[in-house]
């Protein structure tokens, strides 16, 4: 059983960077585990180290700077598997010294790996049905790709060492990119090992393809319950209005699809707020609308263009045809009302025999 | 209007020496190109191993990139790359390998040929684009926190309209008046650049705090939006300089010696990715573009930005100096 996992992040530190704060490198050792239930448990370990190679775990000044450091750890961690992190589900993440664990790192870029002993360890559950990096496949199969969240930040940096375990989740096969970067160093009959000694051969991306009993895809979970309240023609521009009935807050995608084209809009709905959409342009006899908050399609509706048209003065035009038409009937009326009265009014005064 | 992070970035045109005779940026429909001109432009950057023992490093080089209105290619490297990469945003950079003993000092040296066209846009889109670029162009970010209270409801009070050109033209006008420019040395990202003042809100920092409340401000109202890095020059023909160690003692009069900038971008259906340079003559320009502009890297997707966009990224050594020389003419 190997001890230390093995991430090793060989940057400039985020703490070497920031002036105010010493200037130490961070060493820095993550192992995965996919666990059957379709979730995987991250843990990171980081061991502090001078320039020249010196250990600083336990040195106060450097422990206070790294616990100001967690949450910036944390959000790295959740960067692996998802570009979205505010909506990938995990536990929260527990922060610890321990003594036994050990990490490695090549120090002086010569080659080889030291090892330090002891690391502040950083882990989480993540529910990888939640990831924007997992692409589900068959049932229970899916793809999930974890990314180089440092060199993603930083080009210069990247995971020296990194071990995915497979516990429960069966590997049915796996990639990296991009491809002119080293595949494992070790292959063993639950785990993958890569060791990257510099950031050209360290891959981008470590792909999986996985199956695992548990597995349910959800995707981004949505953040409003977003509905159409109604949608208006006029010959060109499609008026959409778009109500978020819900308590919270959040954003919506309101999308049409019409012949020869779709145009998308995303909108910010408070609760109980909603807001008229314009799509210009939009053409053919009839159209889709949808409404989407995340990767849920919260509403889907199509709209006969031509007859929407038709309604498209239904409030404005009814009462000035219905007050043109009471006003021509009075005007009628008196008219007729009129000729009568006239028609009275003379009969008085017509001389017998005239006429 | 430029900041020391800004600064630097690039792309390049991988030996696309053989496409010299094609080098002139291509036009595009609804645009009108204003200006063309080819630059060389060649880069120094000194590098020292502040170590007792012997570094090996990757340095890692922007290069400008090739748009629909820059064509760019490496002329020479020095020393020459080990190899050309592309990060997840698509910027194309080099990668050196240096040898320096303890306390040593050494350059690095590039030298590009590159193209450039000014444009203004002569219609206002109208239309949105498809759902998977909304998607993908209005995340949020480390940077760009599109769910921001504040920014939220600024946007959508000040800019928010039917047509995207039309939201995007008075979030400019809006930003463009409420900049209290001051050269800023750490990135403060949208949630801090915007302050309250007693009648108004003011976007406090430089280029790139202008440029993320603009994306971000942008992408709250469904715009696509990124940013573009690179420099500014200031004419024709110039030097630019920076050293470390006295660039934050210098504070705001940096800005007199270097160009390093960042701007934004929206995308528009039927015209693609138009910038947004506010801070070129302190205007709403949207879709007004100088060809004063040299772009070496967008950043899109990344959460954290891209630490591209400093002039050379070595991992051991530390930049202490960088400076570039540029001499225009006709294509």
């Amino acid at each position: 059983m190997r001890q230390v996992a093995a991430l090793i992040f060989c940057a400039v530190a985020f703490a070497a960077l920031a002036t105010a704060q010493p200037n130490y490198w961070v060493a820095l050792n993550y192992r995965v585990t996919f666990l059957g239930d379709g979730s995987a448990l991250v843990e990171a370990l980081f061991h502090p180290f001078t320039t020249d190679g010196r250990s600083l775990f336990g040195d106060p000044e450097v422990e206070r700077s790294m616990n100001s450091s967690v949450a910036g750890f944390a959000n790295y961690t959740l960067l692996m598997f998802s570009d979205n992190p505010r909506l990938l589900k995990h536990t929260p993440f527990l922060y610890e010294k321990r003594l036994h664990e050990t990490v490695v790192c090549d120090v002086a870029n010569t080659g080889s790996l030291s090892e330090f002993k002891g690391a502040y360890v950083l882990s989480a559950r993540v529910y990888l049905n939640t990831s924007s990096y997992v692409k589900p496949l068959n049932g229970s199969t899916f793809e999930v790709k974890v990314r180089d969240s440092f060199t993603s930040v930083d080009v210069r940096s990247w995971i020296d060492v990194i071990e995915f375990r497979f516990e429960g989740a069966k590997l049915v096969g796996y990639r990296w990119e991009p491809p002119f970067a080293r595949g494992p160093a070790e292959v063993g009959s639950n785990y993958l090992l890569w060791v990257n000694f510099n950031e050209p051969q360290a891959p981008d991306f470590y792909v999986f393809t996985l199956e695992a009993p548990g597995f349910a895809y959800v995707g981004e979970p949505p953040e409003v319950n977003a509905t159409i309240s109604s949608a208006e023609y006029d010959g060109s521009q499609l008026r959409v209005v778009v109500a978020n009935p819900g308590p919270a807050g959040g954003y919506a995608y309101v999308r049409v699809i019409y012949e020869g084209g779709e145009q998308a809009r995303k909108v910010y709905l408070k609760p109980g707020e909603s807001r008229e959409v314009v799509f210009p342009s939009v053409q053919g006899a009839s159209a889709v609308l949808e409404v989407y908050s995340g990767d849920s399609l919260l509403e889907k509706r199509s709209v006969d263009l031509a007859a929407a048209q038709r309604e498209r003065f239904p409030v404005p035009l009814y009462p000035p045809l219905i007050a043109l038409s009471l006003a021509a009937v009075a005007v009628a009326a008196c008219y007729l009302l009129r000729r009568g009265r006239r028609a009275v009014e003379a009969a008085p005064r017509q001389e017998p025999g005239t006429v | 209007m430029r900041a020391l992070r800004a600064l630097s970035a690039f792309a390049l045109l991988l030996p696309a020496l053989a496409l010299l005779p094609a080098l002139a940026p291509s036009e595009r429909a609804g645009v009108a190109v204003t200006a063309n001109v080819t630059y060389t432009l060649v880069g120094r950057f000194l590098l020292a191993n502040p170590s007792n023992s012997t570094v090996r490093d990757f340095v890692y080089v922007p290069l400008p990139q090739n748009t629909t209105f820059q064509r760019s290619y490496v002329v020479s490297m020095d020393p020459p790359p080990l190899r050309y990469a592309v990060d997840e945003d698509g910027n194309v950079y080099a990668i050196v390998q240096v040898e320096a003993g303890p306390g040593a000092k050494l350059w690095v040296r590039v030298e590009y040929r590159v193209s450039v066209a000014g444009y203004r846009l002569e219609s206002a889109p109208r239309a949105w684009p498809p759902l998977e670029t909304v998607r993908k162009y209005t995340r949020s970010s480390g940077y760009w926190n599109v769910y921001n209270g504040t920014l939220i409801d600024l946007a959508y009070r000040v800019a928010y309209a039917d047509a995207p050109y039309d939201a995007a033209r008075k979030l400019a006008e809006w930003a463009v008046n409420r900049v209290k420019y001051r050269v800023q040395f750490s990135r403060l990202g949208s949630d801090h650049a915007v302050a309250r003042s007693p009648l108004d809100y003011a976007i406090v920092g430089d280029c790139v705090e202008v440029a993320d409340v603009y994306v971000t401000m942008a992408r709250i109202l469904g715009i696509p939006a990124r940013t573009a890095y690179g420099l500014l020059l200031t004419g024709r023909e110039g030097r630019m300089w920076l050293n470390m160690s006295t660039a934050a003692e210098e504070g705001d009069r940096l800005i007199e010696h270097w160009g390093g900038h960042m701007w934004p971008q929206v995308y528009f259906v039927g015209v693609g990715w138009v910038d947004v340079d506010m801070l070129d003559g302190m205007q709403a320009n949207v879709g007004i573009y100088s060809e004063r502009h040299i772009v070496f890297g967008f950043e899109e997707t990344k959460y954290f930005g891209s630490a591209l966009s400093s002039v050379c990224v070595p991992s051991y050594l530390t930049v202490q100096y960088a400076e570039y020389e540029y001499r225009g003419g006709s294509p």
